[in-house]
């Protein structure tokens, strides 16, 4: 029975072993390799097309939300902009993206834009749109819990990302982030 | 056999007093301090609510709906992001506050969702709001509108 029991532990200690030792790794390999960021063409409210090439040259902190979203983009925003204003709005920019542009068109969208100023936001076609979201392995979907068909929610994945001068992945941070860390974790990434 | 018969009437007979009690006593009422929200950022947006709200009651307390003459919706929301970092907000059709506690309506988390704002409410302006609280009188609440900053301390 001892025999039994010492044998059972000693496959459990080999066999966790051999998966945090070789397997987890590679698994974590393999998330590294997933890139965030990449090609996408969107517009701002004034109909100039904003590339992924064309924000080059500065850190870019990026955020998909929508303008009807009361809680959480707001937040997400002030910590953006609190943030980028302390940094420098020369070295960093803060870009905006929606993923409800059936509702957010260009002249809403600019409204909401000027309460943060210096941000750029886009909107686009929704294949646009999509597009950008898989670039940036953004998931976005109208919720199906809604008031009436105007005024519906959208669940969305609400990092916060920080890219660097050539739109390259650095870091994410939770939407609920105070500014200051963000601040902190934006100096530290970079 | 005997013991638990008793324990059950001697229970039976504690809630009926409980409930007896309650209603003599008519009115539920919670405590609601620190309602604010901030400006609205678009015509006709959306505005989330936040306050403390606390049940000074002997039994727990519902909030059932709000309501107020400044948007064509008002509902409870509880915002929650799972690991994966997606964000989603759910309309609670009840929110149980236990007896002798509290709840922090706050960003991220519950929130009273303001959609169709009949007006674009400035930093400095007020208005009334109404918790809808199940058996118990509806709670008058202003709501005063802070700063955007104010969502990020």
């Amino acid at each position: 029975m001892l025999r039994i029991i010492r044998i059972i532990t000693f496959s459990l200690i080999a066999l966790t072993a051999f998966y945090l030792l070789v397997l987890q790794p590679q698994s974590k390999q393999e998330e590294q390799e997933v890139a965030i960021g990449g090609a996408f063409t969107l517009h701002t409210p004034e109909d100039e097309t904003v590339t992924n090439d064309s924000l080059k040259g500065k850190l870019r902190l990026v955020y998909f939300g929508y303008t009807y979203c009361p809680d959480i983009c707001p937040t997400a925003l002030v910590a953006m902009q609190q943030a980028s204003k302390n940094i420098g709005t020369d070295k960093i920019s803060q870009v905006f993206i929606t993923v409800d542009p059936a509702r957010d068109t260009p002249e809403h969208l600019k409204e909401y834009a000027a309460n943060f100023p210096g941000l750029v936001a886009l909107t686009g076609s929704m294949e646009e749109v999509k597009e950008a979201a898989r670039v940036y392995k953004i998931y976005f979907q109208k919720a199906t819990e809604s008031a009436d068909d105007e005024n519906y929610l959208v669940d969305h994945s609400s990092f916060i990302y920080l890219m660097d001068a050539d739109g390259k992945y650095l870091a994410h941070f939770p939407h609920d982030i105070n500014a200051q860390k963000l601040e902190a974790a934006i100096r530290a990434a970079i | 056999m005997f013991k638990p018969l008793m324990l059950g009437t001697l229970l039976t007979g504690f809630t009926l007093v409980s409930a007896s009690l309650v209603m003599a006593d008519g009115n539920t009422t919670l405590k609601v301090t620190d309602a604010w929200t901030t400006p609205a950022l678009t015509k006709n947006g959306s505005l989330a609510v936040y306050m403390h709200v606390e049940n000074t009651n002997e039994m727990p307390v519902s909030i059932i709906g709000a309501e107020t003459g400044e948007a064509e919706h008002s509902m409870i929301h509880q915002t929650s992001t799972d690991k994966d970092g997606t964000s989603h907000m759910e309309h609670l059709m009840q929110l149980d506050i236990p007896a002798n506690s509290s709840v922090d309506f706050k960003p991220g988390s519950t929130h009273v969702m303001l959609m169709g704002l009949k007006k674009q409410f400035k930093k400095g302006d007020s208005f009334p709001l109404t918790l809808e609280v199940e058996k118990g009188e509806p709670v008058q609440v202003q709501v005063e509108v802070r700063a955007l900053e104010a969502k990020n301390q």
